[in-house]
């Protein structure tokens, strides 16, 4: 089939690249709209504490001021700054607590917004935020979840108790899980606690307010996902404001990674830009954005699992405690995620799954790149390789054998499991990394400063999530009269490369050519309703609706072609003509046909013809998470003086159905997995347990990989197409940065045979516990009481 | 903390002795290629009224680099001509290894190594490894200029011997010996408390006898462990007459992470911290001598950096 | 001096901004002169985001007061197209190779290197690594950008080759 296709497969240049080249792209702090004041936030100082009095005279009487607003001016509606709740079923629906205002009433981590100003520069806004007189009354600041939940714990939110944001059983718990510990050969158990990674996007927070002429809202920020955005601010925050009152345009992102899922400053943009009448751009500094913004949850992990001698998968436990920081956003929802896909990988009959999330004074967490799976792949994968270890089997082995097949209950939502290419994966990646001549079994290996070992990890993630999120998206396509193909679509180009895939679909179903397909996307004004980019959904789920569009199109042309046929005296039915590369052409005859163009240009400036311009909608529904897997084979060298670890070699084979340009899904596998390297090794996010505030606020204290960190890398792909993915493809997006640090943990236990329980594995942490073992490791996760 | 910097006088004087009156007073502060001082100034760490540029000031940049006379650099250098001088990386290894691991290596372009030392930022590296080679540090103030070692310089953090009036015009970094090598090296760690640092640094310099047996001559320096770098004297004076070898590093690396004081009251940091130091210290020690013993490029050795 | 007209010799035109002492190269160039493909991401020397080449070397221009880069020779992303417009070599690999995916990075991943290649026209992958070492990009994972980044050397090399 691949031979007849014309641009899906290939490695095309994107359609945004050429303009980031360039620095032509426009992002959202390159934009300057007339008139336009600049905004500012005042941050607060403590951890926790009550506002006693604001005094906002002197910030407002200095020359240049025009507004300064605090918790007073806000709306007394409560929203979250993840906006899923208006996407949400009933049941997920209550993780999503709307507990925060705009600007803040209480101070409840450090960073918290407790006031905004507009000025007209600046500097101006900077020195008034200097002037805004607060009088704190500072409260004890809980740190970590387990003292939040202790009984006569500080409250931070009044209306919850002992600091409990969220608490739920997995909805799919299955089996009876105590007696199938009880009847198992072999048990082991495996506890720890994720980082809280940061996105890291280049881009800070930022964002551009207006009224239009006709007192209509702008917004303009690097949103994820626009059309819910703006539902939920009008439904919660601006409820005198309703979905068709506000415009909201998002344009070139610098990086989202599941961020820009989250509100930023937009909120605070609107509130200013309508206090004043006037455009403002609220914009944060990195350091803000380490404290304010927001990052991956810390979830606090214990999970148990079970097996027959024989290395049968019989039971999984599970049990989450997570650390929400000061609001809940996206917390709740990334560990039920954590759940679904960590109790449901394997084939299991008995599993069993129990998250609560708390309230600390801490900055506020939210949702990253892979949603609760890494968090969950970390514990999940050393509890499976111990497990391995006790039945003394090799880990490969012991996962191959307990894979889901095609048929099995798949687990994201209560679907059957349609297509699976893991075990395929597992293969093709463990023969190029040699697996079978580098594991050298369980038990003690070689001595010396530098010692090598090799480890591995498999997954599976969603491609969207139909069944759980409001997943339906439209497209348009309109053909202009040079044969051009405009597709409007909704995903949000924040980087991963999607507006090229789209375009690639759009020009293979409508046989139009690629490189006349002009995209518009990032305004809700001229897109259709979608949910966003995220959830790995893109490609499956706005993908199928240009696939659809295109077909239509497609019919268009060929039923317009019958009468150019006809002028050339050729007798064809639309059945017998065929539209390929921006050409019309005789199925039966292919050197008989014309450009497109003709039939492009006619439709629309041809004054005797009938109709009119060549334009069609394609929507799509999914109702399944059509997961797509992938398996990780990683080797580390561990210095055992220094406590460091370098990975050396990282194998990838991902089952992507199809991949719509090779080119892209590459680039989304490599990205994430150093994405997941750095979550691995060096990405510290350190608040200091006393004050609270955020240690490693900047580059130099978190520390990203560079061009010096990334390994030999081999990212294969494993295609057989999806029946339900547009052209066969699945999503790609975050899975690759699940399996990087269960591999590089699993291979550090092959190397020197010690498990770290907290991400990141540092060196401090791997060289003290190399010198004083697991039990005594540093960190501070206590599930089932033990500490790490 | 700021996006922007606020407003600030920005002067460009044409001698030292115009530079250091102007900036001797209230709110006025020196200012050379200004990485770490737009730094602090825009996240709030200090403030000034006016800062006197010294870039435009003749006869503040004078470079010299050679084996047998030593290296001199006025205050005006910029610490990208270090890094490509061949007598630098040759006779000044630890200098020249601090300077190749600088990050970003932007950094080079714009910073200037005088600017660096004064900046006295207890995590920098540049001044560790000048420990090492015993730089001189020559205060000036347009009128007569008196030398101080390194050692002396650095009073507290962001504290320094340079009296109101004055000024660091160049700094002197006397030759090695014949047989002498010098290394420098880092580990980058998670900052864990507030008062905690994200690394550490080290740097030593060894000099043997015309056998290479015998250990003559030794400095090593620890840093970012606290306001400032520390010479560990016992463990340079241990380490004269020994027999150059790992009995000899280790036993100075022991007295190393002995006489480094804690930084937090974590027992599981300072204990990874002291363990560092210990390897950090052997390490550079056993770099130093495998230099002077070879004296080959130590170009070459820039992988063996962590 | 405080408020002055300030002399700035970007891509090779003469360019005057009203500009303070306090204000930062970064903030002029894209808010004063317009060019807003220079990115300011952390403002701290940290990411190599907003490094534009002063007299050839790549400095971080959010470090930089811009009154002390008035009249030195600034190359900005802007200025590496060629007059006759076509896409500077570099730029060229970054899209064959897909070597920007948000585009945040590319500015200044772009100039250094440019620097990394008039210094060093032939580097090798380590080179090319240690040359874009302080220059952060968190979407590619970097093995498509010293992909691109060691193509377009080979291009310039053969080019250069067939003009001489």
């Amino acid at each position: 089939m691949s031979a007849e296709l014309s641009y899906v497969g290939k490695r095309l240049p994107k359609p945004d690249i050429a303009g980031k080249v360039t620095g032509e792209a426009k992002y959202t702090e390159d934009l300057v709209i007339p008139g336009m004041l600049e905004g500012r936030l005042l941050r607060s100082p403590h951890a926790h504490a009550l506002i006693k009095r604001i005094d906002t005279s002197k910030a407002a009487a200095l020359p240049g001021v025009v507004c300064v607003l605090t918790h007073k001016d806000c709306p007394r509606q409560k929203f979250s700054r993840s906006t899923m709740a208006e996407a949400l079923p009933e049941f997920a629906f209550t993780g999503e607590r709307q507990d925060q205002y705009v600007l803040s009433d209480k101070a409840r981590y450090v960073g918290d917004w407790i006031a905004a100003v507009a000025a007209e520069d600046i500097y101006i806004a900077e020195r008034a935020l200097d002037l805004i007189e607060v009088e704190y009354e500072v409260l004890p600041s809980i740190l970590d979840p387990f003292s939040a939940m202790e009984s006569g714990a500080t409250k931070i939110h009044d209306d919850v108790r002992n600091n409990v944001a969220f608490e739920m059983d997995h909805p799919f718990n299955s089996g009876d899980v105590e007696k199938a510990f009880a009847e198992a050969d072999a048990v082991a158990e495996f506890s720890g606690v994720n980082s809280r990674q940061k996105h890291l996007h280049l881009e800070t927070d930022a964002a551009i307010a207006y009224l239009e002429a006709d007192s209509r809202l702008v917004i303009i920020s690097p949103s994820q996902g626009p059309h819910l955005a703006k539902k939920h601010l009008t439904r919660r925050v601006f409820t005198d404001l309703d979905d068709g009152d506000i415009r909201w345009i998002s344009p070139a992102i610098g990086g989202g990674f599941g961020a820009r899922l989250a509100l930023g400053v937009e909120p605070v943009a609107v509130l200013l830009a309508r206090a004043c009448k006037r455009p403002v751009r609220v914009t944060s500094t990195r350091e803000e954005d380490f404290s304010g913004y927001s990052s991956r949850t810390d979830q606090h992990q214990t999970i148990r699992v079970a097996a027959s001698r024989d290395g049968r998968l019989l039971a999984i436990d599970q049990k989450i405690v997570a650390d929400s920081g000061a609001y809940l956003s996206h917390s709740a929802t990334t560990s039920i995620v954590n759940m679904q896909k960590t109790l449901g990988l394997l084939r299991c009959d008995n599993v069993r799954g129990h998250l609560t999330v708390a309230y600390t004074n801490t900055p506020t967490t939210s949702g990253f790149r892979g949603y609760g799976n890494p968090e969950g792949a970390f514990v999940l994968q050393q509890a499976l390789d111990r497990l391995a270890e006790k039945i003394g089997m090799d880990p490969m082995e012991f996962r191959l054998k307990n894979l889901k097949q095609v048929g099995d209950p798949s687990c994201f939502v209560p679907v059957v499991l349609e297509h699976t290419k893991l075990e395929d994966c597992i293969r093709l990646a463990a023969d190029r990394f040699e697996w079978s001549k580098k594991w050298k079994g369980w038990g003690p290996k070689q001595g010396g400063r530098y010692r090598r070992g090799v480890g591995m990890s498999i997954l599976t993630h969603a491609s969207g999530a139909g069944g759980f999120l409001l997943e339906h998206s439209s497209a348009v396509m309109k053909v202009l009269s040079d044969g051009t193909l405009n597709l409007i679509v909704s995903p949000c180009e924040m980087g991963q490369g999607i507006l090229g895939a789209l375009a690639q679909v759009g020009a293979e179903s409508s046989g139009l050519r690629y490189e006349q397909v002009r995209v518009t996307t990032g305004d809700t004004d001229v897109t259709l309703f979608d949910i966003g980019s995220h959830a790995s959904r893109s490609m499956l789920v706005i993908g199928n609706a240009v696939a659809a569009a295109g077909d239509k199109i497609k019919n268009q042309i060929k039923a317009l072609a019958v009468a150019k046929f006809e002028l050339r005296q050729v007798a064809a039915t639309a059945e017998q003509i065929d539209v390929r590369e921006g050409r019309v052409f005789l199925v039966d005859n292919p050197a008989v046909g014309f450009d497109i163009r003709e039939v492009a240009y006619d439709a629309i400036y041809n004054f005797g013809a009938e109709g009119g311009q060549i334009v069609a909608t394609g929507s799509y529904l999914s109702t399944s998470h059509h997961p797509n897997h992938q398996a990780a084979f990683a080797e580390v060298e561990v210095d055992t003086e220094t406590g460091m670890v370098t990975v050396e070699k990282y194998v990838v084979a991902h089952d992507i159905g199809r991949a719509i340009n090779p080119l892209l899904v590459e680039a989304q596998l490599e990205g994430s997995a150093v994405q997941g390297i750095g979550f691995a090794l060096t990405e510290d996010f350190v608040v200091d347990p006393v004050t609270g505030e955020v240690l490693s606020d900047s580059l130099l204290t978190y520390r990203l990989p560079t061009t010096m960190d990334v390994p030999d890398m081999e990212n294969m792909l494993v295609e057989d197409p999806l029946p339900a993915g547009p052209f066969g493809a699945k999503g790609v997006g975050e899975a690759g940065l699940v399996n990087p640090a269960p591999s590089i943990a699993n291979a550090i236990y092959d190397a020197v045979g010690i498990r770290i329980h907290s991400l990141p594995m540092s060196a401090d942490k791997v060289l003290w516990t190399l010198r004083h073992g697991e039990r005594a490791a540093p960190g501070s996760s206590r599930v089932s009481g033990q500490t790490l | 903390m700021g996006r922007v910097l606020q407003p600030f006088e920005f002067v460009e004087p044409s001698t030292v002795d115009e530079a250091v009156g102007l900036a001797s007073e209230t709110g006025s502060r020196l200012f050379a290629g200004g990485c770490e001082l737009v730094l602090s100034l825009r996240r709030g760490v200090v403030r000034y009224k006016r800062l006197v540029s010294i870039m435009g000031v003749p006869g503040l940049d004078g470079f010299r680099a050679h084996p047998k006379h030593g290296l001199e650099f006025g205050a005006q250098v910029r610490i990208r001509r270090l890094a490509n001088h061949i007598w630098v990386g040759k006779r000044w290894a630890a200098l020249h290894e601090a300077i190749e691991q600088l990050h970003p290596p932007h950094i080079m372009n714009m910073g200037t190594v005088v600017g660096n030392v004064c900046s006295a930022v207890p995590y920098y590296d540049l001044p560790t490894s000048l420990y090492a080679h015993r730089a001189m540090v020559r205060i000036g103030d347009g009128r007569a200029g008196r030398d101080i070692p390194i050692d002396d310089f650095y009073l507290g953090p962001r504290l320094t011997a340079v009296g109101p009036g004055e000024m660091v015009t160049s700094i002197f970094v006397p030759p090695p010996a014949a047989d002498a090598g010098s290394a420098f090296k880092k580990i980058y760690k998670a900052r864990r408390r507030s008062d905690d640092l994200h690394k550490i640094n080290a740097a030593a310099y060894v000099a043997l006898d015309a056998a290479k047996e015998t250990i003559v001559d030794a400095t090593l320096v620890i840093g970012s462990v606290g306001a400032m770098p520390i010479r560990i004297v016992d463990a340079e004076t241990g380490l004269v007459g020994k027999a150059a070898g790992h009995a000899a590093y280790e036993a100075a690396a022991e007295i190393a992470a002995g006489a480094v004081a804690p930084m937090t009251d974590a027992a599981w940091v300072e204990e990874i911290r002291t363990e560092w130091i210990r390897i950090l210290a052997r390490d550079v020690l056993e770099q130093a001598a495998s230099r002077a013993r070879s004296r080959h490029d130590p170009a070459e050795d820039a992988h063996l950096a962590y | 001096m405080s408020r002055q007209i300030g002399t700035f010799h970007v891509n090779g035109r003469v360019r005057e901004a009203i500009v303070e002492p306090q204000m930062l190269l970064v903030d002029v160039i894209r808010e004063k002169i317009g060019l807003t493909g220079t990115k300011r991401a952390c403002a701290s020397g940290n990411c190599g985001a907003c490094t534009v080449l002063v007299d050839g070397l790549p400095v971080c221009s959010c470090l930089t007061l811009a009154v002390t880069a008035q009249r030195k020779d600034i190359r900005t992303v802007e200025g590496l197209r060629r007059p006759d417009g076509e896409l500077h070599p570099l730029q060229q690999a970054f899209i064959d190779h897909c070597a920007s995916q948000c585009g945040f990075c590319t500015a200044g991943m772009l100039m250094s290197a440019t620097a990394l290649l008039e210094a060093n026209p032939r580097p090798t992958r380590d080179d090319v690594n240690r040359g874009l070492s302080g220059n952060i990009c968190r979407c590619t994972g970097y093995v498509k950008i010293v992909d691109a980044v060691l193509d377009a050397a080979q291009k310039i090399v053969a080019a250069r080759e067939v003009a001489a």
